[in-house]
C-alpha cells in the first residue's frame, strides 16, 4: 500500500515536471533537429541529432546573435556589479542607523512594487537627448534599478546579522569606518553578495520590458534578440531554438551552480531563513 | 558612545576642562561617524533620484500636456487632466483594466493552491536527494526568460509544425489554442505553467520551517492527515500563502511578456493587458500624454494592494529568526 502511494506520487511528480519543463525540453530537441524533422509530422521524438542550427547561429547572415549575446554577458555582469557596489554601503549605513535610513528601505520596498512598463517608458523619454537610448550603459543602468530593490533589502537582512561588536572592536583598532565595511563587514556578507549578485545576474539576464523599450538594435540582448527572431527568421524554428538553447545555459549554470542561494534569495521576504 | 574621558573627568572634577574638550572631541567623532553612515547611502539616493524620481516627475508634467512621441521635447500646449479623462472614456483602458484583473483573479489563486499541493507533495518524500532535484527540475522554467519560454510555447502551438497542435489534432481535441474563443485560456496556462514554481518555492520553504513535532503529536492523537493539514499545516502557511498571493498577483496583474510574445495583445484588444495597453499608447500609438496618463492610472489602482504588500513583506523581512 504505501509503495504504491509512493510510486502513484512520484508518478504525479513526473508528470508535472515534464509539463513545467517541456518548453525548454522541445527547444533542446528542436534545436538538434535537422531541417527535415523540424518540419515532420508526427512529431519526431528519436532523431539523429545535428548540430547545424548552432553553427548556423554563429556564422549564418540576418541577425547579429553572437552581438545580441555579447550584450546580454555585458550587461548583466556589469549591472550586477554596479547593484553591490550601490547597495552595501547603504545597506551597512542604513542597518548602524544612518539618518534617513528608515525613509530609503520604505521607498526602495515601494519601487519594487512599481510595474517595469511604468517606469521604463519615462525612463526612455530622459535617456533621449542624454543619448543612452540603445546604448549598452543605458541598459546597465536600467537593470541596475531593476535589481535595487531585492539586493537592498537581502543585503539588510545580511549585514543585520553581525554584531556590532564587530565594529567596535575595529574602531578600537583605528579603522575607520570606510576601512571597517572593507575589511569587517565585507568578508562576512560575502554569502549575501554572493546571492545578491547571482539573482541580479539571472534578473538582469532574463530582464525585457527595459531591454525592449531602452534598445534599438546595437544593444539588443537575447530576450529581445528572441522575440526579433520570429518575424526575421520566418519558419526556420531549428535556429530559433538554438538561440534559445544558447540563451538559457547561462541561467541555469547560475541556477545549478548556486541552487541554495538563489533559493534563499528568491523567497526572501516571504520565508524566513 | 559616552566618552570615557567625559566621565573620569567629571567624577574627578579635577579636570573639568579636560574633560570638555573630550567630550566635544567625542561629540565630533559621533558627528563625523554619523556623518560617514549618511554619506554611504548618497550614491545610492543620487542613483534613485536620478532614474526614477526625475523621470517620474518629467512623466508626470508629460501627462498634463498634449504630447505624441514628435513633439517630445518640444513645447506641447498644457491641457490640465485632459488626457486622464480622455484615458479613462475610452473604452480600450477600462478593457484593458478589465483583462489584467481577470487575469490576475483567476491565474493567482490556481497557482497558489498548484504550488502548495506541489510543496506537500516534495515535502512528503524521504530522501534529501530526491527532494533537492525534484525542487531544481520544478524551479528551472521560472529561472527562464518568460518571454523565452513564450516564443518556445507559439513554436509549440503554431498550426502546421507545432508538437501541441499535432497531439490536440491527433487525439481529436477540438480545441486550436490561438483562436479567439480560447487565446486568453492559453495564455493563463502558459503563465500558470511557468509561474507555480514561485509560489512552490514560498511554500515548500514555509513547510520546512513548520516544527516536526507538532505532526507526531498530531498522529498520536489519532488526527487523520486532512485534519492535520486543516489544523496545523495551512493555519501555519498563513503568512507564506499571503506573501506568494500578494506577489503573483501583483506580477500577474501587470502581465506583459508572454503576451508580447505569443499574441502583442490582439487579435484587436482581446488580450491588452494594462501594461500592453501602455506600450502600445507609447510606440504604436506614439501618444505619450496618453501613455503617461495611463500609467500614473495604473500606479493609482496598485497603491492599496501595494501597501498591504509592503507591509506583508516588511513584516517577515523584520523579523529574521
Amino acid at each position: 500500500m504505501s509503495k504504491l502511494v509512493t510510486a502513484a506520487k512520484v508518478a504525479v511528480l513526473v508528470v508535472v515536471i515534464i509539463a513545467f519543463d517541456f518548453p525548454i525540453i522541445n527547444a533542446v530537441l528542436t534545436s538538434l533537429k535537422s531541417q527535415l524533422d523540424v518540419i515532420s509530422s508526427p512529431p519526431k521524438w528519436i532523431f539523429w541529432p545535428v548540430l547545424t542550427h548552432f553553427e548556423n547561429l554563429f556564422s549564418a547572415g540576418g541577425y547579429d546573435f553572437p552581438r545580441f549575446l555579447t550584450t546580454s554577458v555585458l550587461v548583466s555582469a556589469g549591472s550586477s556589479i554596479a547593484v553591490i557596489v550601490l547597495c552595501l554601503p547603504a545597506a551597512y549605513a542604513i542597518v548602524r542607523r544612518a539618518p534617513g535610513g528608515a525613509i530609503v528601505v520604505l521607498s526602495v520596498t515601494a519601487l519594487r512594487l512599481v510595474p517595469p512598463i511604468v517606469l521604463a517608458v519615462p525612463i526612455f523619454i530622459v535617456f533621449g537627448p542624454l543619448h543612452l537610448i540603445d546604448t549598452r550603459f543605458g541598459l546597465i543602468l536600467a537593470d541596475t534599478l531593476v535589481n535595487i530593490p531585492l539586493t537592498l533589502l537581502l543585503l539588510i537582512s545580511f549585514v543585520g546579522d553581525i554584531p556590532k561588536e564587530f565594529d567596535e572592536a575595529a574602531a578600537i583598532d583605528g579603522a575607520s569606518v570606510l576601512t571597517t565595511l572593507r575589511m569587517v563587514i565585507f568578508p562576512l556578507v560575502l554569502p549575501g553578495v554572493m546571492t545578491a549578485t547571482m539573482l541580479s545576474f539571472i534578473i538582469s539576464w532574463n530582464e525585457f520590458v527595459f531591454a525592449l523599450v531602452l534598445t534599438i538594435d546595437s544593444a539588443t540582448p537575447v530576450t529581445v534578440g528572441a522575440t526579433l527572431f520570429i518575424t526575421a527568421w520566418g519558419i526556420r524554428w531549428g535556429d530559433i531554438s538554438a538561440a534559445i538553447v544558447v540563451s538559457v545555459i547561462p541561467t541555469l549554470l547560475v541556477t545549478l551552480l548556486g541552487q541554495r542561494y538563489i533559493v534563499k534569495g528568491l523567497t526572501f521576504g516571504g520565508v524566513k531563513n | 558612545m559616552a566618552s570615557p574621558g567625559l566621565r573620569e573627568g567629571v567624577a574627578d572634577g579635577r579636570l573639568p576642562r579636560a574633560g570638555i574638550v573630550a567630550a566635544a572631541a567625542s561629540l565630533w567623532t559621533m558627528r563625523r561617524q554619523v556623518l560617514t553612515y549618511f554619506l554611504l547611502t548618497v550614491p545610492l539616493i543620487l542613483f534613485l533620484l536620478l532614474i526614477v524620481v526625475y523621470p517620474l516627475g518629467y512623466a508626470f508634467d508629460i501627462s498634463l500636456h498634449d504630447v505624441t512621441i514628435q513633439n517630445l521635447h518640444g513645447a506641447p500646449p498644457f491641457v490640465w487632466f485632459d488626457n486622464y479623462w480622455e484615458v479613462l472614456t475610452d473604452g480600450a483602458f477600462l478593457d484593458a483594466l478589465g483583462f489584467s484583473l481577470k487575469f490576475m483573479l483567476i491565474v493567482t489563486p490556481i497557482e497558489v493552491a498548484f504550488g502548495l499541493g506541489l510543496a506537500v507533495l516534495v515535502n512528503s518524500f524521504r530522501s534529501p536527494a530526491g527532494r533537492a532535484v525534484s525542487v531544481a527540475l520544478i524551479m528551472l522554467p521560472f529561472m527562464v526568460s518568460p518571454v523565452l519560454i513564450a516564443v518556445m510555447y507559439r513554436l509549440m502551438l503554431n498550426g502546421f509544425i507545432g508538437t501541441i497542435s499535432y497531439y490536440l489534432n491527433a487525439f481529436h481535441i477540438p480545441i486550436s489554442p490561438l483562436s479567439p474563443q480560447s487565446v486568453v485560456y492559453t495564455l493563463m496556462a502558459i503563465d500558470i505553467l511557468q509561474m507555480t514554481p514561485f509560489p512552490f518555492l514560498i511554500l515548500y520553504g514555509g513547510l520546512q520551517s513548520i516544527d516536526q513535532q507538532l505532526y507526531e503529536a498530531a498522529a498520536i492523537d489519532g488526527a487523520g492527515p486532512l485534519t492535520i493539514f486543516g489544523r496545523i499545516t495551512l493555519p501555519l502557511l498563513r503568512q507564506y500563502l499571503i506573501v506568494a498571493a500578494l506577489v503573483r498577483g501583483l506580477e500577474a496583474f501587470v502581465v506583459f511578456e508572454i503576451i508580447y510574445a505569443l499574441t502583442g495583445g490582439g487579435p484587436g484588444t482581446l488580450t491588452t493587458s494594462l501594461s500592453m495597453f501602455i506600450y502600445n499608447a507609447a510606440f504604436k500609438a506614439g501618444n505619450m500624454g496618453h501613455e503617461n496618463a495611463a500609467s500614473f492610472l495604473l500606479l493609482l489602482v496598485l497603491v492599496v494592494p501595494s501597501i498591504a504588500a509592503v507591509y506583508f513583506l516588511n513584516r517577515n523581512a523584520a523579523q529574521p529568526s
